[in-house]
């Protein structure tokens, strides 16, 4: 076990016996869907690419890609984002931190 | 989100159409510097249209240059732009503005005076204190001491015992209540207490005064009963040795309660087959201004409905002051539907209407402190449509009543 993921169990168990809401805590992006008409992502770092295709967001985790068609940003800001079309599939890839 | 689209358009936004390699670049830095964008979407594989606010257009054409994008403004929404028209039209806001402080200072003034309450006695000095004060339509609301006129109305007309204004919108409403005191109790000049009525006394008690009648006594209408004039005892000759030199009486103000039997007879009628008009209880209000002989209606129906109707109207000129009025009139017509009637009734129905009417009339002359002793009935045979009735009413009552001799 590195010395990360030691931090981060740390982190979590602190969260769940403070009931910290762990997107806060472990600043995770905190993701709604409605349907799959509509995604709301909270605590993103930014977006990589965007197409109506194919939308990608800079998260904690590493990049989050959200497939679909007809997809638009319905409203952007520094802390979230509501992309809005037909949703197909939301997936986390590689990428940095 | 709903308020965000409110203020965006409060605060005006435009649609801008992006072109350009790096839009994504563009937009995590329009975001990173607070500048809010909305409804991104794609026209084409290279124009991407974005709604943005005002504040933050001129923020991204920085932006734009250092990433090598280019935007046009497609179209300006919001407030901001839609009042632009009035830079062409700028007599409307003026004209706005002085409707506004036209309504505002028209209703900052009282535009009438009502005196509410039972108002027999005092209604002239009521006014006359209002006069003093200045309180007449035209006066500027924010004048009045709606507190110090209470008080003042209370000192200054003996005859009132509360007051209380209000002012409701334009209307300044008076309302009082009136001392129930009789007039007569404060003056102290010489007076009699004289039969008011014929009858057969009962009772008497001297407050003041004496006593000229007796119990069993019958007197007539305007007879002394407790005379002012006063002699010492012994009456008016009290030393008949000294050469029956009239003794002089003193005045007083007679005071007294004298009872007495009263005997009333009322009569009363029914007919038995009765045709007229009353009122259907139905009432329609109408609203009216009265201006060079022109009646316009301003609230209430065009056509009243009804067949037959009793009008009352109300009218006020609309302003008046001392040597200025308006020539319009404000009319209040009250219409009350009257409905004919035809009621039929049989000889012994209509003897107990005119049975019921003559003891609703006995209600009525009976006076506050007055004792039916007796009644007695009599039907008036006749061969008419008619039932008449004889009521022979025996009252206690005080007959009574102080009468000044100046």
């Amino acid at each position: 076990m590195s010395w990360h993921d030691r931090r981060r169990k740390w982190q979590e168990r602190a969260a769940s016996f403070l009931e910290i809401p762990r997107e806060v805590a472990l600043d995770l992006p905190k993701i709604v869907m409605v349907g799959d008409v509509q995604i709301f992502i909270e605590n993103h770092k930014g977006i990589i690419e965007y197409s109506p295709e194919k939308v990608r967001i800079r998260t904690s985790l590493g990049e989050l890609a959200v497939l679909g068609e007809n997809l638009f940003l319905r409203h952007i800001v520094m802390e979230e984002i509501i992309l809005e079309g037909k949703i197909n599939g939301v997936l986390y890839g590689e990428g940095t931190d | 989100m709903f308020f965000q689209k409110v203020a965006a358009w409060i605060f005006g936004y435009v649609v801008i159409s992006i072109r350009g390699q790096h839009i994504e670049r563009l937009i995590n830095m329009a975001i990173s510097r607070g500048i809010i964008l909305w409804d991104l979407v794609w026209v084409s594989d290279q124009e991407l249209l974005a709604k943005i606010r005002l504040s933050g257009f001129r923020p991204l054409r920085f932006i734009a240059k250092r990433t090598g994008t280019r935007f046009s403004l497609v179209s300006r929404r919001g407030l901001p732009f839609r009042m632009a028209f009035l830079k062409k039209r700028q007599v409307l806001p003026i004209g706005a503005l002085i409707f506004i402080i036209a309504l505002y200072t028209l209703s900052s003034f009282v535009w009438s005076v009502d005196i509410e309450g039972e108002v027999d006695i005092s209604k002239n000095s009521i006014q006359k204190v209002l006069q003093q004060e200045g309180v007449k339509p035209g006066k500027y609301k924010g004048d009045i001491d709606i507190k110090a006129l209470e008080k003042k109305l209370v000192l200054e007309v003996p005859e009132i015992s509360w007051a209380a204004v209000e002012l409701r919108g334009t209307k300044l409403i008076v309302k009082v209540v009136e001392k129930t005191l009789a007039k007569d109790k404060e003056r102290d000049d010489p007076a009699h207490v004289v039969a008011k009525k014929k009858g057969l006394v009962t009772e008497v008690l001297v407050l003041q005064g004496m006593p000229m009648v007796e119990e069993g006594e019958t007197v007539r209408k305007g007879q002394i009963l407790i005379s002012g004039e006063v002699y010492p005892e012994g009456g008016p000759f009290v030393d008949p040795d000294e050469e029956s030199k009239p003794v002089q009486p003193t005045w007083v103000s007679a005071r007294g309660m004298v009872k007495a039997k009263v005997w009333y007879q009322i009569y009363a009628e029914q007919a038995l087959e009765e045709k007229g008009v009353k009122e259907s209880g139905k009432q329609v209000e109408r609203m009216s201004i009265k201006w060079l002989g022109k009646e316009i209606i301003i609230r209430g129906p065009k056509n009243i409905g009804f067949n037959k109707y009793d009008l009352k109207k109300h009218g006020r000129p609309l302003f008046q002051s001392r040597n200025f009025s308006l020539s319009i009139e404000v009319i209040q017509s009250t219409y009350t539907e009257l409905v004919p009637y035809a009621d039929k009734w049989t000889r012994d129905e209509a003897l107990k209407l005119a049975r019921d009417k003559a003891k609703a009339e006995v209600n009525k002359i009976l006076p506050p402190k007055g004792k039916i002793l007796k009644q007695e009935i009599r039907i008036l045979d006749t061969n008419e449509p008619v039932a008449r009735v004889e009521l022979v009413v025996e009252i206690l009552e005080d007959i009574g009543e102080v009468q000044f001799l100046k």
